[in-house]
């Protein structure tokens, strides 16, 4: 009887315990990390990515009463202010930019202030509007009549944004003689799509630490188109470098992709992601004179990395980065 | 023609009287600051004797500590007056209050050994002292020879720095963390008073040392930003080590790496602190730059006026020794350092219109600041004034040893680095 009370008393004890751990680690939430560092940083068990969103919306055509009457169609969307009404406004002024470039003419109104300009929004800004733009004509400039149509604007949450929003848009010349003057459009549906695709490959790679397909993907070995002089200019893209000041011969190359973080390629612990001040934990510092750009791709359309993956990123690679600054050595 | 001319004439009488007023009112509040300064050494002084020597009550000692302080409020409220008054000659007010806080912050540091608070209250007067410094080309109080020599037991200080690295040095363990608030706006409802600020590393001799303002600061300054919404900022004195902040009523514990910060010992760092999508990130501008020696070639042809088109050099193969590289840079820097000497007069144990001598101090002087600007010390300076001190202190010892360190080497060094 007092063998079976014991053993009754230390199952007894043994069971608490283990259910006190396991509660504990609930508690301080190891199953609740899960939700915040996802495994895929593109991957939601609930939301998608607005650009397969719209990749989706732009295997749409243009409908026939449209394409008939020298319509050409173009797509726009938004993610990075945490203001619907704005980011709407920013999806419609890409679309309208996208319809510009097609037609190889230049605005002549202040379109965005148009945009901001007329409350309510964001549904009254699905309506039609008429604005001049340059066309050139032999030698000349002259003022042409151009008539937009907002069709579709959604606002959804993604991976990107809990406000997301995207749009498409019809736009055509308001006379037929400017049409029959101006040169035959492109049919391009949104170069900010294509670069968001190819920024998606950059912060991949990253993901996937691997620096190589960064550097090709960016062409880093091109010569610089400019250098920026301090971090509040640097963009997705740009290149930095950095170098351990025991051995300044030594660079080591990083990629700046928004909000202080980049991505480095390190001797100590291979690809990692940071923000500006945790390459001290690996003993290296930035060369503040090393900032490049090697493509306009980015600036010339001023994309911007989705907060939500930068911050998945950084988060992700927090095991993999020491906790503590190394001791301060001196060389000389 | 006549009206006109009456004008003028009433313009320059004017202008003359704003002058003399001008004049006036740092002649007159000068000799005030120098009287409260004079009296805060003399205070400074007693106290030591009675704590060290007499070992007197804490009545007597925190009395003495009052009078400082109460001196050096006044001092600071008439450097205040004076920066208003936009008086264009403050480098003697400037002095005398930044030497004012340091003799506060050196008062502190005496009671901290009992109570290590004490060591964080200094930090903020001496980091103070060095902020009316910043973006002025003067050098700090604290490398400038002391108006009067300063007796403290039986040793005798010429310069504050000597007696900071003696008496201060505990304080060389913080760093000095300036936070930037940029873009902030927060749409969700953030309470300030429920951020956390901890550190979750630190060195064990660190240990010791605390950060008992910090957390209010923060709360402060964040409260400020909210309200503002403008880019605002505030500085931290906090030991080595490694702090985050967090919301109280976050549970995730990875949150925090974006809002880390790693402190180093006795150096500036700045941090830049954004939303980033339901948190905040705080991230540290980076600040340090590789010599840039190919500036320094140009500096040399622009300044110098020298042709230094046959001199090439590469970084790469400097810092591993390549001697034709070092010649190269040895000579460029020669010439730099040649023409630096022509606008600064240095006085040392040796004729320097002996061209002899002059060649010599001048190769000295190069090789010392490249062996500088080539090692890690070059990155874990304070500012490039500290390195102009040691740079400056090594320069002398060689080519004067037993001299004091004069301002005008300082001075040169300093002007130097600039150019890279």
């Amino acid at each position: 009887m007092k063998n079976t009370t014991r053993f009754v008393l230390m199952f007894s004890l043994i069971f608490l315990f283990v259910t006190n751990v396991s509660l504990r680690a609930q508690e301080n939430g190891e199953e609740g990390l899960a939700p915040r560092i996802r495994s895929d940083c593109w991957k939601s068990e609930t939301e998608i990515t607005l650009l397969d969103t719209l990749r989706n919306a732009m295997l749409r055509d243009i409908e026939d009463k449209y394409k008939n009457h020298d319509f050409i169609q173009t797509f726009g969307c938004a993610y990075e202010e945490t203001d619907i009404e704005k980011n709407s406004i920013k999806a419609v002024y890409r679309a309208i930019i996208q319809s510009i470039m097609n037609r190889k003419v230049t605005l002549r109104d202040d379109v965005l202030n148009l945009l901001f300009a007329k409350p309510p929004r964001p549904d009254n800004l699905t309506r039609d509007y008429v604005i001049y733009v340059n066309l050139p004509v032999d030698a000349d400039i002259i003022a042409a009549r151009y008539e937009i149509k907002i069709l579709d604007l959604e606002s959804l949450p993604t991976i990107e944004s809990p406000m997301s929003v995207w749009t498409r848009i019809v736009t055509r010349f308001a006379y037929k003689e400017h049409y029959n003057k101006a040169h035959a459009p492109i049919l391009v549906q949104s170069e900010f799509v294509n670069v968001m695709e190819v920024a998606q490959k950059v912060l991949r790679s990253a993901e996937g630490r691997d620096f190589g397909e960064i550097r090709e993907v960016l062409r880093l070995k091109s010569i610089p188109v400019s250098h920026p002089s301090r971090i509040s200019e640097l963009i997705f893209g740009d290149a930095i470098s950095l170098f351990d000041p025991l051995n300044p011969a030594k660079a080591y190359s990083g990629i700046f992709l928004g909000k202080g973080i980049y991505v480095c390629d390190t001797e100590q612990a291979g690809v990692v992601v940071c923000k500006f001040g945790e390459e001290r934990l690996f003993g290296l510092l930035i060369d503040a004179n090393s900032f490049q750009r090697t493509t306009t791709t980015f600036s010339a359309l001023n994309y911007e990395a989705p907060e939500s993956i930068l911050e998945c990123l950084l988060l992700k690679f927090t095991s993999r980065k020491p906790d503590e600054l190394p001791p301060q050595v001196n060389s000389n | 023609m006549q009206h006109q001319r009456i004008n003028w004439s009433i313009g320059i009488v004017l202008l003359l009287a704003t002058r003399l007023f001008s004049q006036s009112i740092e002649d007159k509040l000068t000799p005030r600051m120098q009287a409260y300064e004079f009296d805060i050494e003399n205070t400074y002084s007693e106290y030591q004797k009675l704590y060290y020597e007499r070992k007197s009550s804490e009545a007597e000692l925190h009395a003495l500590e009052q009078i400082i302080s109460v001196y050096v409020d006044q001092i600071l409220k008439i450097y205040e007056t004076l920066v208003l008054s936009g008086t264009t000659s403050l480098y003697e007010a400037r002095d005398i209050a930044a030497r004012s806080l340091i003799f506060r912050a050196l008062t502190h540091i005496e009671k901290a050994p009992l109570n290590p608070h004490h060591y964080e209250l200094a930090c903020y007067d001496y980091y103070d002292a060095l902020e009316l410094y910043r973006n002025k080309n003067e050098i700090p109080v604290i490398y400038k020879p002391l108006p009067r020599e300063l007796w403290i037991g039986n040793r005798r200080y010429d310069r504050l720095i000597d007696l900071m690295n003696e008496k201060g040095k505990e304080l060389f363990s913080f760093g000095r963390v300036e936070f930037y608030f940029f873009n902030f706006k927060v749409t969700s409802d953030m309470n300030a008073n429920d951020l956390i600020f901890m550190r979750f590393k630190s060195a064990a001799n660190t240990f010791k040392y605390t950060f008992n303002l910090a957390e209010n600061k923060i709360k402060q300054a964040f409260k400020d930003a909210l309200k503002e919404q403008e880019n605002t900022s505030f500085y931290l004195a906090l030991p080595e080590g490694s702090y985050f902040i967090r919301y109280k009523s976050d549970l995730d514990p990875l949150n925090v790496q974006l809002a880390t910060i790693y402190v180093r010992a006795n150096q500036e760092q700045k941090y830049i602190v954004e939303p980033i999508s339901d948190w905040i990130i705080l991230y540290e501008e980076p600040l340090y730059k590789r010599p840039d020696f190919k500036k320094l070639k140009q500096n040399l042809a622009l300044f110098a006026g020298s042709n230094s088109a046959s001199i090439t050099f590469d970084f790469m193969k400097l810092t591993k020794g390549d001697k034709a590289q070092h010649d190269a840079l040895m000579k460029i820097m020669n010439g730099i350092v040649k023409k630096s000497m022509e606008e600064i007069e240095l006085n040392l144990m040796f004729d320097l219109n002996d061209s002899w001598f002059r060649n010599k101090f001048i190769e000295i002087t190069s090789s010392i600041i490249i062996k500088y600007a080539t090692s890690s010390q070059y990155y874990n300076n304070w500012s490039t004034w500290h390195l102009a001190w040691e740079i400056a202190k090594e320069i002398t010892a060689t080519v004067s040893p037993g001299r004091q360190v004069s301002t005008e080497m300082i001075q040169l060094v300093h002007s130097i680095l600039n150019k890279f």
